[in-house]
């Protein structure tokens, strides 16, 4: 714009400058005269066409914000123009007049213009500068590219919000046909609700009332609401016993009569409801009917109801519902929810009467138990006692019978005659036989008690069992008994009780001998690791009597010899096998039986390698 | 040689027997039928042992060993408990009571005074009688299990 600005008004002010000099140079006449004119002509055309711009440019540039300067720029070519057209040569001397005329117009319009510019001036000068205004452009385009990227950010960002819009209608769409879905099923479940509801309140009213699950009382109780809050006047629940399947009533209410008398209904008719599983409803006015009612202050019945009570398919009870008008499909529809709800009620007061009837059972079997513990331990006592008195009162007199024995067969007052001798040694064979008895009592007494205690130690198997077999010896040389000893030469060393390992030894050695009258009696030690891992056997085999196969199951229990007659032939307690086992049960061992009658017996007790 | 050994046994056939046995082998014997007594004779009879029952009347075999063994002049005697308790723990508590021995009733003849002669000192024990019954021995009973 400065530019244009520049353009038009310089040469302007310059051109009018020239119109008011040129009357000085001009000569008249000749070829210069004709230079001149044409000059000048074009000159005054240049103002012409200059001014016509100027307001062509006005015309289509009315922001420049220079609208003044420019019109005044305009007028002042075009006066100059004028002034020169006026003025110029060629005219001659008969525009004289004219010619002054234009010259002073043009000289007056020029200070004219020249006042205004000046004035104009600081205006002018406020303009900005290129650089300024290039760098407003630049800071303009800047603003335009970030507007635009920011319109695009924008667009972009619609979109999304669009697709997500979309996305959130389909969703909201199905939540609000589930919801609504939801709302039918919500009512639907709200009406059962409210049904069972109905149910409940009476259950709860009836188990706040029972504390004590009395199964009549609950059932009586039931009824009477039913009567109350229902149109169920008259009702009575019925049990079938689970044997031979008749009825009993466990409760009624609002019957006039006692039992089915009153209200006439068959047992029949009940069995086959009971089998069915169905509610019948049966008009009561018939007169042949099934159910006969009684009439009774509230009116005839007219219709009533026999519910099977059902829990898995068993029929638990039935209850009959009488009614003095005919029953609604809402009361029917209660009534089966009722018989829904009373079927699983029935049943848990069933499992809890089992329950509390075992509870109750256990209760008495516990005290019971403790009773018998007490007694048990009381007699235990008593026994331990007895035990302990008789074997003093038994020794004492046995003192006196085994010592004078002993001094007459030490022929301590004299010489005895041979049958002297004889049957005093009866008489001391005997009377060890009754100590022996009494030692065997005394030992069974401790171990059951839980008086002997068993101490562990290392033990030499083969000097425990060659110390017990020669303390042995004699008495089979005394029978002319074989009597030999197996062990291998590796000592076998085990944890035991030596005492109880040589009492074992000792009393299957003595029955061993015992009960052979000839041949042999043998103990062999091995060791056994197939099967029973790391085990010892001490077997003590015979070749006597034997024992008959029916007889070796009672082999190890307390007071049983073979057989009456051979206490009589053998002496023995009959307890020391019974005493042997439970003392190799004390030391973790166990002892067995083999024997075929009349050929021998062995004996085995096996003992662990380690204790356990 | 031979010892004085006082028995305190309120039993006389037992008493009878333990003199018989003992006077038999040579020793002298002094009698006591009750606690008291046993006590009285136990300081001034002179004896060197004494046999004991437990069962006494006025003082009991607890009573009489627990004031020997108090008393300076009979604290070094050896004394023998000779009783028919023969029950769990009667010998532990016995010899836990003071007594230097325990032997327990029926006695065995045989063995009895070879028993007693053990408590005492070698030239007061006795002279074994000459007897050929050694096969007693093997007689197939058996003292109960102790514990």
């Amino acid at each position: 714009m400065a530019g244009v600005l520049d353009n038009l008004v310089f040469p302007g002010h310059a051109s009018s400058l020239d119109a008011i000099t040129p009357v000085a140079y001009w000569v008249p006449g000749g070829t210069q005269f004709g230079i001149q004119v044409g000059a000048n002509l074009i000159i005054v055309l240049a103002y012409l066409f200059i001014a016509a711009l100027v307001v062509y440019v006005l015309r289509k540039r009315p922001d420049l914000g220079m609208n003044r300067t420019l019109i005044v720029c305009a007028a002042f070519l075009l006066i100059s123009g004028i002034g020169r057209l006026l003025a110029g040569p060629g005219h001659g001397q008969s525009l004289g007049l004219l010619a002054d005329a234009g010259i002073t117009i043009a000289a007056v319009s020029a200070a004219a213009v020249a006042l205004f510019a000046l004035n104009l001036l600081p205006d002018i000068l406020k303009l900005p500068s290129r650089a300024k205004l290039a760098g407003v452009i630049s800071q303009l385009e800047h603003e335009i590219t970030e507007r635009q990227l920011a319109e695009e950010a924008l667009r972009a960002a619609h979109s999304d919000l669009e697709s997500r819009v979309l996305i959130r209608t389909a969703e909201l769409y199905k939540r609000n046909r589930e919801l609504y879905s939801e709302i039918i099923d919500h009512n639907r479940v709200e009406a059962a609700l409210r049904e069972t509801q109905l149910v409940l309140s009476s259950a709860q009213r009836l188990a706040l009332s029972n504390a004590g699950f009395n199964r009549n009382k609950i059932s009586s109780e039931l009824l009477a609401l039913l009567a109350e809050s229902h149109p169920f006047p008259s009702s009575a629940i019925y049990r079938q016993d689970r044997r031979d399947g008749s009825f009993t009533c466990i409760a009624m209410h609002g019957m006039p009569c006692e039992g089915l008398s009153g209200f006439q209904c068959s047992t029949a008719l009940l069995a086959r409801v009971a089998k069915s599983g169905e509610t019948i409803t049966v008009a009561c006015s018939s007169p042949n009917g099934d159910v006969d009612t009684a009439d009774d202050e509230r009116g005839a019945y007219v219709e009533a109801l026999i519910v099977p009570v059902m829990y898995e398919e068993r029929c638990l009870s039935i209850l009959i519902l009488a009614g003095t008008r005919r029953f609604a499909p809402s009361d029917v529809a209660f009534v089966e929810s009722l018989r829904v709800q009373l079927g699983a009620a029935q049943h848990n007061l069933q499992l809890y009467a089992d329950c509390k009837r075992m509870a109750d059972q256990l209760h008495v079997r516990n005290l019971e138990i403790a009773e018998k513990n007490l007694q048990l331990e009381k007699s235990s006592r008593i026994k331990s006692e007895f035990v302990a008195n008789m074997s003093h009162e038994l020794r004492t007199p046995l003192n006196a019978i085994l010592g004078f024995t002993g001094t007459l067969l030490m022929k301590l007052p004299g010489p005895l005659t041979a049958e002297q001798d004889k049957q005093l040694r009866t008489v001391q064979a005997s009377a060890r036989h009754l100590l022996s008895l009494i030692n065997d009592l005394l030992d069974v007494e401790k171990i059951e008690s839980g008086k002997l205690d068993i101490t562990l130690e290392k033990v030499v198997l083969q000097t425990a069992i060659r110390d017990v077999f020669e303390t042995m010896e004699p008495l089979a040389a005394q029978k002319n008994l074989e009597f030999r000893i197996t062990m291998p030469q590796a000592p076998i060393m085990i944890q035991t009780d030596r005492r109880a390992l040589s009492q074992i030894i000792i009393n299957l050695l003595n029955n061993a001998i015992k009960f052979t009258e000839s041949g042999q009696v043998s103990v062999r030690l091995s060791r056994r690791r197939a099967g029973t891992a790391g085990t010892v056997e001490v077997m003590v085999s015979d070749s006597g009597i034997g024992i008959l196969p029916e007889r070796q199951s009672h082999l190890f229990r307390a007071f049983t010899q073979l057989d009456a007659s051979s206490t009589r032939r053998f002496d023995g307690t009959g307890l020391g096998l019974y005493l042997s086992q439970r003392l190799a049960g004390l030391v973790g061992g166990n002892l067995r039986c083999k024997s075929v009658f009349g050929k021998g017996s062995v004996f085995t007790l096996a003992l662990p390698l380690q204790p356990s | 040689m031979s010892a004085r050994v006082l028995i305190i046994e309120d039993n006389q056939t037992n008493l009878e027997l333990m003199r018989y046995l003992l006077q038999a082998y040579g020793h002298l014997v002094v009698a006591a039928s009750d606690g008291r007594e046993g006590l009285l004779l136990a300081r001034d009879a002179g004896v060197h042992l004494i046999l004991c029952d437990i069962h006494l009347p006025k003082l009991d075999g607890f009573g009489v060993i627990r004031q020997l063994k108090a008393d300076h002049g009979t604290s070094k005697l050896p004394v023998i408990a000779v009783t028919a308790q023969a029950m769990v723990g009667d010998r532990d508590k016995l010899l836990r009571a003071g007594f230097d021995g325990y032997l327990c009733k029926p006695i065995e003849p045989e063995f009895f005074v070879t028993q007693v002669d053990a408590f005492l000192p070698v030239h007061l024990r006795s002279v074994r009688p000459t007897t050929t019954h050694s096969d007693l021995a093997a007689a197939g009973t058996r003292p109960p299990l102790q514990s």
